[in-house]
């Protein structure tokens, strides 16, 4: 399936935004390496979901956004987003740093939001449980790190370290430096005050996740209320390339329980 | 010619097995490697040798800033320039240079180099750099900031030397209600700049327009002559003539009675300073922001840079440093002077793990064979415009 794709000029900044299926909206943020593009999962749950995957502001083609210093900018523009096309009712997919976005998005404002599916997710510290130092790896050694079958860490070698996306990896790169250098990879002021959020939310975790240990999904739940956590075996930070099956039916069952 | 005796003080006694096996000398090679009964007495030997060279009739003696790596321990160098500042008595006293985006307060820095220069006399030279890229991950600084970070501190630093003081100062990364430092700088409007930098054409155009000097570090003859000429062409599009007083070619120089001597005995400090000390591992020297997205390809292009084992013919041959006789030593200066057209050395006399009565030896032969019939030179081609 070919999704619509279409651009976004919001705050200064023109977007991308894919778009597939009918049915409630699932917004997916992605995560910070943002080279994957439309996957197979995004089809599977486009038959019973509007599926929407914007490009963030910052990453792959948009060129700077001029007011971007901090993943809580990028929830203040999230929020814009939402009002910007009239989005009501939405399930959120975060996806590693798409996460750590949503989840403060939901903590400023989560009126126009139906739940929340962090997976992966950083944005918070968890004392002694230290997350990879994923800055002091070649892109070929991150990719290795992404995931727990060696085999699709090679086979996703051969599309992310195409010349092609060179431009873009280098870029995606600089930004989620600026976003996450330090604090590394979290914010010291979220975790204060996640207990505003009221939403029917799960944590969702490759069990074998290499750069951020799982032991993250048991943390989130506990300053979530209510949240649950879902494990995924043999997978790694990427379960939507590595487990994409095992991912689609923990999102089904969870909004399907809750609709 | 101004040459200045240039100082690393680097950790001579490092475990080069142990480098090797951990992959660098920097940022992960552990510290329980300092041994800080040999390590007190290689601050003492290195700060005897700058003394030395102030004695031998060097135009000035400079150190510059590392941090947690066994290259350098000048993690602090105003507190070594300060050790420095009442012994040198003739030359200049040159810091090469403090990492501006790496201190959450650069008005320290304005401070530091201020009193430096009031007890100098105004002998002071202050420089300014962002820091190599490994020192983003060892000082947690967000290397996507860096460029930023230093044009906002350096022009904080320049204004809290120029500008009568209290004011304010509003900027994105540093604010302050005063800025009224005092000392003021003893030199008027303020200490002589130098920049060193690897060679970055933002950098060069950056320092043409203020004026200030341009130091090329380590990088052969030619690649300096071609970062010199463009110095030189961003000056004339600044509108001025560049001086040759401007630009500093950073090397260093051992001497021995004949060619063969020289390279024998320099050779092991020299292949441990090239292959140990500098770091080659490109995550950690290059983190993300550090450099625009156009120069890191230009350097992942050049793939041989600094990856395969340098010998110490091949620095010599590339002219990065000079070895040999004095009249090999005198003829190599002087061509590559009169290639490049600077007017300042910066000449490492100890370098990687060489000890201090064959640093002090090769002080004594550069000061007696080099320095008297450099004393009064200049570039050949610039001389004749002049």
């Amino acid at each position: 399936m070919n999704p619509r794709i279409e651009t976004l000029d919001l705050c200064a900044v023109k977007t991308t935004i894919a778009t597939a299926g009918s049915g409630p909206t699932l917004l997916v943020l992605q995560g910070a390496n943002h080279v994957e593009g439309w996957l197979p999962i995004y089809d599977s749950l486009a038959r019973d979901f509007t599926v929407i995957l914007p490009t963030h502001p910052g990453y792959t083609g948009t060129g700077p956004a001029l007011w971007l210093d901090h993943v809580s900018d990028l929830a203040n523009y999230y929020l814009d987003f939402l009002a910007a096309k009239e989005l009501t009712d939405v399930h959120v997919l975060g996806l590693s740093l798409g996460g750590w976005i949503a989840a403060d998005l939901a903590v400023r404002d989560s009126s126009r939001l139906a739940s929340l599916t962090l997976v992966a997710a950083p944005g918070i510290y968890l004392p002694g449980c230290e997350p990879l130092d994923i800055f002091l790896r070649s892109d070929s050694q991150f990719l290795d790190d992404l995931f727990y079958s060696p085999e699709i860490a090679a086979a996703a070698k051969l599309t992310a370290l195409d010349p092609a996306h060179e431009d873009a990896l280098l870029n995606n790169k600089v930004t989620t430096a600026k976003l996450t250098w330090s604090p590394r990879l979290y914010d010291p002021d979220l975790r204060k005050w996640l207990h505003r959020i009221k939403l029917p939310t799960q944590i969702v975790w490759g069990e074998q996740d290499a750069i951020l240990p799982s032991a993250y999904a048991d943390e989130w739940a506990r300053l979530v209320d209510g949240s649950r956590v879902s494990l995924i075996p043999d997978c790694g930070h990427a379960p939507q390339i590595e487990a994409p099956k095992e991912l689609e039916s923990i999102v089904r069952s969870f909004i399907a329980a809750r609709s | 010619m101004k040459i200045f005796n240039f100082h690393l003080m680097p950790y001579a006694h490092a475990d080069l097995d142990a480098i090797k096996k951990n992959g660098t000398a920097w940022l992960t090679y552990s510290n329980k490697h300092y041994d800080p009964v040999l390590g007190s007495d290689l601050y003492h030997q290195y700060l005897d040798q700058l003394c030395f060279a102030d004695e031998l009739g060097f135009d000035g003696v400079a150190v510059n800033e590392h941090h947690q790596t066994a290259y350098g321990l000048m993690p602090t160098p105003g507190v070594l320039a300060g050790a420095l500042s009442r012994s040198i008595k003739k030359g200049s006293l040159a810091i090469l240079g403090r990492a501006l985006p790496l201190v959450n307060n650069p008005l320290t820095i304005a401070e530091e180099f201020a009193v430096l220069d009031n007890i100098m006399r105004g002998r002071f030279i202050g420089g300014f750099v962002r820091g190599i890229g490994v020192e983003y991950h060892t000082m947690g600084v967000n290397p996507a900031e860096s460029a930023e970070r230093f044009n906002e501190a350096h022009d904080l630093i320049i204004q809290a030397w120029t500008k009568p003081g209290p004011f304010t100062f509003e900027g994105k990364y540093y604010k302050f209600k005063y800025v009224n430092p005092w000392p003021r700088p003893y030199s008027s409007p303020h200490p002589r700049i130098f920049i060193p930098s690897s060679g970055s054409l933002d950098t060069i155009r950056w320092v043409a327009q203020k004026r200030y000097t341009y130091c090329q570090t380590l990088a052969p003859i030619e690649a300096v002559a071609k970062t010199f000429a463009l110095f030189r062409e961003e000056a004339d599009k600044a509108g001025y003539k560049a001086s040759s007083d401007q630009l500093a070619w950073s090397n260093a120089i051992f001497i021995a009675e004949t060619d063969a001597k020289a390279l024998a005995l320099a050779r092991p400090h020299l292949e441990t300073y090239m292959n140990s000390f500098l770091s080659k591992n490109p995550a950690m020297m290059s983190p993300p922001g550090y450099s625009s997205v156009e120069s890191i390809k230009r350097v992942r292009a050049i793939k041989s840079y600094r990856s395969a084992y340098q010998s110490a013919e091949d620095l010599i041959d590339r002219g990065i440093v000079i070895v040999g006789s004095p009249n090999t030593v005198r003829e190599k200066l002087a061509a590559y002077q009169d290639l490049a057209g600077f007017n300042i050395s910066l000449t490492k006399t100890q370098f990687g793990t060489m000890p201090h009565e064959m640093a002090r030896e090769n002080q004594i032969a550069v000061a007696e064979e080099i320095l008297p019939y450099f004393r009064d030179r200049a570039p050949l081609e610039l001389a004749q415009f002049a």
